[in-house]
């Protein structure tokens, strides 16, 4: 039986910087109400204060040890309390970044800011959850403020289009998760993980089990983009305001992948043959789906969401080997993909035009001319995105793989390796871009058998903004830091890990 | 003097200076080009000599001298583990001269983004030294992995013609075989995690014998990074677009030292920690080594464009250096190390030259030449010294290294030498060829009439190749000495491990008879030198 007394004040220390985090939205909802949010930059820096004071209580309430909080329902550890740090980060350099995208696209920030940190303060409590109802409430307190901010550039018809296609696609995971829910609830008795975990060595039918955490999988794999469900990523990442963009790429991808593996390893434990299985493939077909859509793209963004979906599938092998140390290397993989993630959106979002809020391959040819500091940053965080030494991404999937081959997962890890020369050249095409390919009116070298065909004028590009710039550099910071100096780092994950 | 140079890390001086260097030179402004260029020179320069003082040191028994150790990433295993033999010593000398000399043969050919360009050079110089002194796996794999960008940008930037489909294709083929070795260097670690704590160390995880199987596997993942880079025979395709379209630095550092980090790769790793397999594809790899030989001299007879001919030479040459290696003994491996050292020098020089005329004429087609050596003699003179290394004339380097190699070569299997012979009369008829068209006959295009002579700086840059050339030829006594420790006690290692399988296998005839075979081979290389 569970323990359903009331909560006490002991417990909330937990969810404090969560608190936080909530109040501070409100507090950026009344400040725009009180008419002081003319610019932006007031709520952008309030904000910016409050996630500053919810990473302070986080770090003084880092739990040595996990504690159990709402009659279990929510776990508080240190893989959860380093998730929200991460989540915290960011979140601060969203916010960061946002007040000069937000006024060269002439969008107003009345919701935008409180959005973000609802959002936010969702991926945070994502990781503690331990028991169904909360995990879908939680994915949907991430989701829902997300749907918004999609559709939030109103006067664009890629933005209202990538709102409504998240939305409903989204809608429509939240409801096959919700079932999956119920089936697993009618078949074990029990919405608790340990409950679950308790009650399927009991059972001696399944097929109710399986096709309730199927559905449920289901579920996750729409909201993590996994390969057949993953169709809503390319348009939702192209017409999205790039500021949220930045932040959902990363962001969203660490709590969802954080609750998924404590969920299947807290409660269906039991049956990982069967969602090993079916990780298995997701992640091979997510993988090669991901590479291969990505090669040809022209938009930047576009380009981006498919190595997202890419990016995913290399995660899900986190999911198949399922050990302890392999959250860890998960972890690692996702900050990893995060720095990089919200350093190159950073750069975007810091080159969008107007009346446009994409950046295609041509319009960055010859930025290494024009903007050589930028284009060096962008540099690092491809090479970091394709797994090039000595950068973050390399010990990440390093780390990663090297789990998964000593869980012995052989064939899977030559697959992604495989898939990894694959994405080398979509993501040298940026770099290609950036320093090989001339700048639009500069005169092509006419050598014979050049194969510079002369292309058409592209856009000029506006100089990056001291935000976004600030963004790259402590993104690049991040990925050279973890990939050459990562040891505090390893050494957390190792101890904290799921 | 000699005990404070005991205690210093001269090899991480060595790797790290460049990139010290190359970090001052971001700072400043890129507009004050002449700082950068003298700048990225005299740092080159320094760390050459640095690495002069690691010779002194070096084991004559075959050791890993000038060792530094310490713990990286030990969460995971890493150590920064530096160490070199004589093996290692003499590519990581070529490679240091290699970078000062390129830099200075650009100071006028290269005029646009001058600051990158030369700081390129120099992270690529000291990727390379890391590349020829970790004794760690993955920071070898680090290391190797760090030239590939530099010289994507490199070829890509300031190449000529098609250069982003040869830096493209450059880099994905070499990714191709490098991402299967890194799954190869997890698969050793987690093997050798069976023989107590796993282990990415060179020098630890050479005392495990692996399973034949496993090191089939292994041996064909580390083989095909490194065939790639050699290149061997079917791999070879990027090497042409590559050569030709980089700037003459890029090719003289390509083919003078990047081709180096297979073959290197080849002995350090594929032969020493899988020495069953080595031995097992020991045919194979000979047999393509003669094909590259063959197919290569082929080409450059039907070749009209001179720096792809020498690019396609390149391919023969280091043919002759993969026969020597797989031929296991130690007059071949000896040949096939010194060659290295000599197909860096004289193609790297061949490059120069080809540089300095095009830089002259801006164009490459032999046909559009001819009776240079009217106008240039000096020129002449040096082009004649260096094609004649090529070649392999006693007296020059060349003659040393194919010489052993052909002995150890026909020991080994007499039909693949006697083949591999054939490759040094083609290599004497296409670049004599070659040598004929551009500097005999008349001097009839009035273009070729007006063209200088080589400037004082493009002499400088010769010299020390053209001195190498000779040293090499006529005293190779010193070279040898300090190579053959090492490979002595490489192709003893792999003796000894076959030995092994061979006791404990005694069912098997053929192994047996492999065995006998190769342990007879040793003998007589060992009584010979």
């Amino acid at each position: 039986m569970q323990n359903y007394t009331i909560v006490q004040i002991g417990q909330l220390t937990p969810i404090l910087p969560v608190g936080v985090v909530l109040a501070t939205a409100l507090v950026l909802v009344l400040i725009d109400a009180f008419g002081y949010g003319r610019r932006g930059t007031t709520i952008a820096g309030v904000g910016m204060v409050g996630v500053a004071l919810s990473a302070i209580a986080l770090v003084a309430s880092f739990p040595v040890h996990s504690v159990s909080g709402f009659g279990g329902a929510l776990r508080y550890d240190g893989f959860s309390a380093l998730v929200g740090l991460a989540v915290l980060l960011l979140l601060f350099l969203t916010l960061l970044m946002s007040p000069p995208f937000l006024r060269r696209m002439r969008i107003r920030g009345y919701e935008y800011y409180p959005l973000l940190l609802l959002s936010a303060s969702g991926m945070m409590l994502l990781p503690m959850m331990r028991e169904l109802i909360s995990v879908v409430v939680g994915i949907e307190l991430v989701s829902i403020p997300l749907y918004i901010l999609a559709g939030y550039n109103r006067r664009s018809e890629e933005s209202k289009e990538a709102a409504l296609k998240y939305f409903l696609l989204g809608a429509f995971a939240s409801a096959i998760l919700l079932y999956g829910a119920a089936f697993i609830y009618g078949s074990t008795g029990s919405l608790w993980l340990m409950g679950i975990a308790d009650a399927i060595p009991l059972l001696s039918d399944r097929w109710m089990l399986l096709l309730g955490l199927g559905l449920f999988l289901v579920g996750f794999g729409f909201k993590v983009a996994l390969f057949p469900f993953h169709v809503w990523v390319p348009d939702v990442y192209e017409g999205s305001p790039s500021t949220v963009v930045a932040f959902m790429s990363g962001a969203v991808k660490l709590a969802l992948f954080a609750v998924l593996i404590k969920v299947l390893l807290g409660g269906f434990a039991d049956l990982d043959a069967f969602w090993k299985v079916l990780f298995i493939w997701l992640s091979a077909a997510t993988m090669l789906g991901g590479n291969l859509l990505a090669l040809h793209q022209m938009s930047l963004k576009r380009l981006l969401a498919y190595s997202t979906i890419a990016h995913s599938g290399y995660l899900a092998l986190g999911v198949v080997a399922a050990t302890p140390q392999a959250t860890s290397a998960m972890l690692f993989y996702l900050l990893a993909y995060a720095a990089a993630a919200i350093g190159v959106f950073a750069i975007i979002a810091a080159l969008v035009g107007p009346h446009r809020d994409d950046v295609d391959m041509d319009d960055v040819r010859g930025i290494a001319r024009t903007q050589p500091g930028v284009a060096f940053l962008v540099t690092v965080m491809m090479l970091s995105l394709a797994g090039i030494p000595p950068t973050a991404g390399f010990l990440a999937k390093f780390y990663l793989f090297w789990e998964v081959y000593q869980a012995g997962y052989i064939g899977l890890v030559i697959f992604a390796i495989v898939n990894s020369m694959i994405s080398v050249y979509y993501y040298l095409r940026v770099i290609m871009a950036m320093y090989l390919l001339p700048a639009p009116g500069e005169e092509v070298p006419s050598s014979p058998g050049s194969d510079e065909a002369a292309v058409g004028t592209a856009r000029v590009l506006p100089a990056v903004a001291w935000h976004q710039y600030l963004v790259g550099v402590v993104s690049v910071l991040i990925i050279l830091a973890m990939g050459v100096v990562p040891g505090l780092l390893l050494y957390l994950l190792n101890t904290y890990h799921a | 003097m000699k005990e404070f140079l005991a205690g210093a890390p001269i090899l991480s001086i060595v790797v790290f200076l460049p990139l010290a260097g190359a970090a001052i030179m971001a700072l400043i402004p890129s507009d004050r080009t002449r700082f950068h260029r003298w700048f990225a020179l005299w740092i080159s320069v320094a760390t050459f000599l640095l690495a002069l003082l690691l010779l002194p040191g070096v084991s004559s028994f075959g050791e890993f001298s000038h060792q530094e150790r310490y713990l990286w990433i030990p969460q995971l295993g890493i150590n920064y583990h530096l160490g070199v033999d004589g093996i290692s010593v003499v590519l990581l000398l070529l490679s240091a001269l290699l970078v000062p000399i390129s830099i200075l043969a650009s100071f006028r050919e290269i005029k646009k983004r001058q600051k990158e360009f030369y700081i390129l050079l120099l992270i690529m110089g000291a990727a390379l030294a890391g590349t020829f002194s970790s004794l760690d796996l993955v920071l070898f794999y680090v290391f190797w992995e760090g030239v590939l960008i530099p010289m994507y940008l490199l070829i890509g930037i300031w190449g000529s013609g098609r250069r982003i489909y040869a830096a493209m294709k450059f880099v994905l083929y070499t990714v191709v075989g490098s991402f299967l070795m890194l799954v190869a260097i997890i698969g050793l670690y987690v093997y050798s995690s069976h023989y107590g704590v796993g282990t990415f160390d060179f020098l630890r995880l050479r005392e495990i014998s692996l399973p034949g199987n496993l090191q089939t596997w292994f041996f064909l993942a580390f083989g095909l990074a490194f065939a790639i880079k050699v290149p061997i025979f079917p791999f070879h395709t990027w090497l042409p677009d590559a050569h030709t379209e980089a700037p003459t630095a890029g090719s003289v550092l390509l083919a003078g030292v990047l081709l180096k980090m297979g073959t290197y790769g080849l002995i350090r790793f594929s032969i020493g920690l899988f020495p069953e397999a080595a031995v097992r594809f020991a045919p194979l790899m000979m047999g393509l080594g003669v094909i590259g030989i063959i197919y290569g001299a082929l080409v450059c007879v039907a070749q009209r464009d001179l720096k792809r001919l020498v690019a396609y030479s390149s391919v023969a040459h280091m043919g002759f250096v993969v026969l020597g290696l797989f031929a296991f003994n130690v007059q071949g491996e000896v040949g096939a190390v010194i060659q290295m050292v000599n197909h860096g020098v004289s193609t790297g020089a061949l490059f120069l030259l080809v540089g300095m005329l095009y830089a002259r004429r801006h164009t490459r087609e032999l046909g559009a030449f001819g009776g240079l050596a009217q106008p240039m003699p000096v020129y002449f003179n040096f082009f004649l010294i260096v094609m004649l290394s090529s070649v392999g004339l006693p007296a020059l380097n060349g003659f040393v290294g194919e010489f052993l190699i052909l002995m150890g070569g026909i020991q080994a299997d007499w039909l693949l030498g006697g083949i591999a012979v054939f490759g040094v009369v083609l290599a004497a008829v296409y670049l004599l060829y070659m040598f004929k068209q551009v500097f005999f006959g008349p001097c009839a295009n009035p273009a070729n009439r007006q063209l200088r002579d080589l400037s004082l700086r493009e002499v400088a840059v010769l010299v020390p190749l053209v001195l190498i050339i000779f040293w090499i030829g006529l005293f190779p006594r010193p070279c040898l000495r300090v190579i053959e420790p090492a490979v002595k006690s490489t192709v003893q290692r792999v003796q000894q491990h076959i030995y092994r399988t061979y006791e404990s296998s005694t069912g098997s005839i053929g192994g047996s008879l492999l065995a006998l075979d190769i342990r007879a081979y040793s003998l007589e290389g060992g009584s010979e030198n």
